[in-house]
């Protein structure tokens, strides 16, 4: 549902369609909630901010909608400096948590509510209505109250209101947070259709990591009031920024071994004091002292590789997590069935999928391309 | 093992009940009965009944005469029952209409102070009406407000105003934000949102609001002794007014006001009973 | 919300304002003036007499026995109130037959006029006719002359406001009490607790923050005493007189506009500082339920 006007300002301006500027929030408590943050969306795109509880997620999202006024920055849409403007003002839609919807009101009056102020006619919300409510499946929950409604159906109606103004961008906090697990995968499935069938730009806001994963173009990893890393679900889960993104992104999280990295045959391994456990790896350059990761998934069960013993199994019908004690530490690996506890295997590390962090700082280190030119720490390490 | 609470209840619903049963069967007596040193309990529909028994015959006279002026008074009960009602219906709505508008600016909005702006509110209700009173007297002489319903409706405002905008505070607290964020998002200004989500959310909440400030004004005697001795006398004054002399009280009638006084009010009570409690803490403790 | 609403939230936050300041702060000011002059009522030129009218209330004995009378008023109406009302409320714990019905019924006498049921009362208590007399006559019993006897006046006064008051503390006593989760009775039960122990460390201990917040409403009004004193006794009654009745004795019979507003300041003064520990206890209530305005 992207106007043809709007269309055309998008060809001209190579502008993103919005752009957040140093944007920080401070409340009169002191809570300096949102940091700086620095974003740009272009038209059209699923962005999915993603953080725990309190790391300014919803904060930015509600300066976005002008529910609450930046302390510093700018925020731009569509090429409007709409910073300190009244939500009125914005063109967005917003669809809350806990829907929302006026319990005074039916359904049907809840999703004509937005329309009522811009002077659209009564036959023309009863279509837009009509329209919105076949797309959602509500049509026969029109003339109910919100409180004769389920969760999953007032979130329905919520989007509904959110959808028949045709904003510029949706927004949503947290919309499937409070819906049982069948509900929400059906209207997460839903809500990406609906955003793809009308390309419109959305931010969706979520603690949920995969359901960031499976709804975005781009995920944004917020914490402490700061964007950890931007990335496509795949760059974000595969070669996470830091150890923050490695722990949050992904359920198990990242094994984290904290080890030292040596010369090894031909060139350099992480190893652990006094494991006889050497996994090369390939950086451009080294420190001492690293964290390797490795995400389960990139742990088998081998012939040869790191010997270890079965500690847990949690057995999940299509997997299972195989916990597994070895001279590296405790490693969770996928593997594709159950083991017995006390069972003695060797495990296979993929070496390609292996990430490494400073141990201090907690940031990835950059791979090296190739084999040559590897450095441990000022001091030069020759190939052979 | 919860029987022994009957041998709490009923001791005390009786000594709290009895004395406005008494009041309704003192209302169906003639003065004789009523001040008879054997008191009769039962009514009868029998008219010729000796005197001293336990029946009596009842009669609907005193209801009658509350429509006559009583010896020594301008006018009949039922006028200072209208005065009653005028004021205390126009401050109780006054009360809850400056009352939510300012529950309304503490509940949502940044207002400096807020915390202490609060609490003077509630302190004024600390305040002794006698310790205010002639000021306002003085005040009210300026503008010729002494004796008016007028006068008495701004002083019962103000004096409920604390009460209403803790009430009201407590009731649109209640309210989800997002309520008026959907609003606001849907392209409503901040006023729309207020008299389109909060007003309809709140209507609960004001009509308490209402009852309780009626209530206290409709009950209120201080104020209404030290302002008025003519034209807008309410109940309690009038009635306070009857007892120079004991002995010539007509109690039979005084009986009957009395009802037509209480009842609303108790009638109001069973209304908001659940929120009773809201009501006479200040909107402190919520159900 | 958006913080750039300036004019509208002074809209609404300010006729309330306006209204409560000029009917309580310009009075209190105005009354300080006047304390120090020899207005009366009557009207007329008001001379400034200085400290004059505070020397006169320290010299006056009807203000100290103003005082004890309201004191030992306060204190016995209180406390009877908050152990009927609390045992009332012990009594109506827990479910039973027609519990909602006796419950709004007990309840109100709370809601009805002191003024007009003080009147009422004296019907009740009459020495001659008085219903309560002649109870206590067919049951061979005494009868006092409730409200002719000196010693019994304030007593008679107290009665009827332990009559309309005792729900009061019984309705906050209910809340409390309701508000004690079942499971920590579960667990003492489990504990083999008595039931002397349950209520004296668990009903008692959790009901106390409630009890206590009733304590000072009950108090704060209780020392305005005014109507029923009117009612039953009139102003002028020297084993009845109320701080509130001295007042508008000075100020409405007596005239004296000045010296009144002095009283009334003496009186505020006392209002003042029991206010201040409800206004304390109230925030420290408010803080605990963690509702606050930002």
């Amino acid at each position: 549902m992207v106007s043809p006007h709007r269309a055309t300002h998008k060809r001209e301006t190579p502008m993103p369609f919005l752009e957040l500027q140093n944007l920080q929030k401070t409340y009169p408590d002191g809570t300096r909630a949102v940091r700086g943050i620095d974003l740009a969306v272009d038209e059209g795109e699923f962005i999915v901010l993603l953080g725990p509880s309190g790391c300014g997620k919803t904060t930015t999202l509600r300066m976005i909608a002008g529910l609450e006024d930046p302390t510093d920055g700018q925020i731009v849409l569509g090429n409007r400096n709409v910073t300190h403007l009244p939500p009125s003002q914005r063109d967005v839609g917003f669809v809350f948590q806990f829907y929302a919807l006026y319990p005074h009101m039916t359904a049907k009056k809840n999703i004509a509510f937005p329309l009522e102020n811009i002077g659209t006619s009564p036959s023309d919300i009863d279509a837009t209505i009509d329209r919105v409510a076949r797309a959602l499946g509500i049509e026969a929950l029109l003339d109910q109250y919100p409180r004769q409604l389920s969760g999953g159906d007032q979130q329905r109606v919520s989007l509904a209101r959110a959808m028949v103004r045709t904003p510029d961008v949706y927004l949503m906090d947290e919309p499937l947070g409070t819906l049982d697990a069948e509900h929400r995968l059906e209207l997460r499935a839903f809500i990406r259709r609906q955003q793809l069938a009308l390309s419109t730009t959305a931010i969706y806001v979520t603690h949920d990591q995969e359901e960031a994963m499976s709804l975005a173009d781009r995920m944004v990893v917020m914490e402490g009031g700061k964007i950890k890393q931007t990335g496509s679900p795949p760059e974000i889960y595969n070669h996470p920024a830091d150890l923050f993104v490695a722990n949050f992104v992904g359920s198990p999280g990242m094994n984290l071994i904290d080890g030292q990295i040596v010369q090894h045959e031909d060139g350099l391994a992480f190893t652990r004091l006094g494991a006889n456990v050497h996994i090369p790896i390939h950086l451009r350059v080294a420190p001492p002292r690293a964290i390797l990761g490795i995400r389960p998934e990139f742990i088998r069960p081998a012939n040869r590789g790191v010997p270890g013993k079965v500690v847990l199994g949690e057995y999940l019908g299509s997997h299972a997590y195989v916990h597994v004690d070895t001279p590296l530490g405790e490693l969770v690996m996928h593997a594709p069935d159950r083991f017995a506890i006390g069972e003695s295997i060797h495990l296979r590390l993929d070496e390609g999928r292996v990430c490494l962090f400073d141990p201090d700082t907690g940031m990835a280190l950059a791979r090296s391309a190739g084999m040559k030119d590897v450095k441990l720490y000022g001091r030069s390490i020759s190939q052979n | 093992m919860r029987g022994w609470r009957w041998l709490v209840i009923v001791p005390y619903f009786l000594l709290a009940t009895l004395p406005l049963c008494w009041l309704f069967l003192t209302s169906l007596k003639t003065q004789e009965a009523a001040i008879s040193s054997t008191a009769s309990l039962i009514p009868t529909t029998d008219e010729n009944i000796a005197p001293g028994g336990l029946k009596f015959s009842a009669t609907g006279d005193a209801y009658r005469k509350l429509a006559t002026p009583h010896t020594g008074k301008a006018h009949a009960f039922f006028h200072y029952l209208f005065n009653s009602v005028i004021i205390g219906l126009l401050s109780a709505l006054a009360s809850v209409v400056l009352g939510t508008g300012c529950a309304y600016g503490f509940s949502r909005f940044r207002i400096a102070g807020t915390r202490d702006w609060l609490f003077f509110i509630f302190s004024t209700r600390f305040l002794p009406p006698l310790a205010v009173v002639v000021p306002v007297l003085m005040m009210y002489r300026l503008f010729d407000l002494p004796n008016t319903h007028l006068g008495l409706i701004l002083l019962y405002t103000a004096f409920n105003l604390s009460l209403a905008v803790w009430l009201m505070k407590g009731f649109i607290d209640e309210i989800p934000r997002a309520y008026e964020e959907a609003a606001l998002v849907d392209g409503y200004s901040p006023f729309q949102a207020f008299y389109k989500i909060i007003l309809p959310h709140s209507a609960t909440g004001m009509a308490v609001t209402a009852v309780f400030c009626l209530i206290s004004a409709w009950n209120e005697y201080g104020f209404a002794l030290a302002l008025n001795n003519a034209e807008a006398v309410t109940v309690p004054v009038y009635f306070a007014g009857l007892q120079g002399n004991i002995q010539g009280i007509p109690w039979p009638q005084i009986a009957a006001g009395v009802l037509i006084f209480v009842v609303p009010i108790a009638v109001f009570t069973v209304l908001v009973r659940k929120h009773l409690l809201r009501g006479v803490t200040f909107g402190t403790i919520k159900q | 919300m958006h913080v750039k609403d300036g004019v509208l939230k002074y809209g609404f936050v300010g006729p309330a304002l306006i209204f409560l300041i000029a009917f309580n702060i310009f009075p209190l000011l105005y009354n300080i003036y006047l304390s120090f002059t020899d207005a009366e009522l009557s009207g007329g030129l008001a001379r400034f007499v200085g400290g004059r009218n505070y020397g006169v209330i320290f010299d006056d004995t009807r203000y100290g026995v103003a005082l004890c009378t309201t004191g030992l008023f306060v204190v016995l109406a209180v406390a009877v109130e908050l152990v009927l009302g609390f045992g009332l409320a012990l009594a109506l714990r827990g479910p039973f037959w027609g519990k909602s019905v006796v419950t709004t019924i007990l309840l109100v006498p709370m809601m009805l006029s002191p003024a007009v049921m003080g009147l009422y009362w004296n019907f009740i208590l009459n020495g001659h006719y008085g219903v309560v007399n002649q109870a206590l006559a067919v049951l061979g019993l005494f009868q006092p002359q409730w409200l002719t006897d000196p010693d019994l006046k304030l007593l008679s006064i107290l009665m009827i406001d332990i009559w309309m008051w005792t729900p009061f503390m019984m309705l906050i006593a209910l809340a409390g009490l309701n508000a004690i989760p079942p499971h920590l009775y579960e667990a003492a039960a489990l504990d083999r607790a008595s039931n002397w122990t349950v209520f004296r460390r668990v009903t008692l201990p959790l009901c106390s923050p409630l009890l206590f917040l009733a304590v000072l409403l009950r108090t704060t009004d209780a020392l305005k005493q005014f109507d029923l004193v009117m009612a039953v006794t009139g102003p002028n009654d020297r084993t009845t007189q109320t701080l509130s009745a001295l007042l508008y004795q000075v100020m409405f019979r007596g005239y004296k506009i000045g010296l009144g507003s002095a009283y009334s300041l003496v009186i505020l003064l006392l209002v003042i500082v029991l206010a201040n520990v409800f206004i304390r206890y109230i925030a420290s209530i408010q803080a605990k339920q963690g509702r606050d305005v930002a």
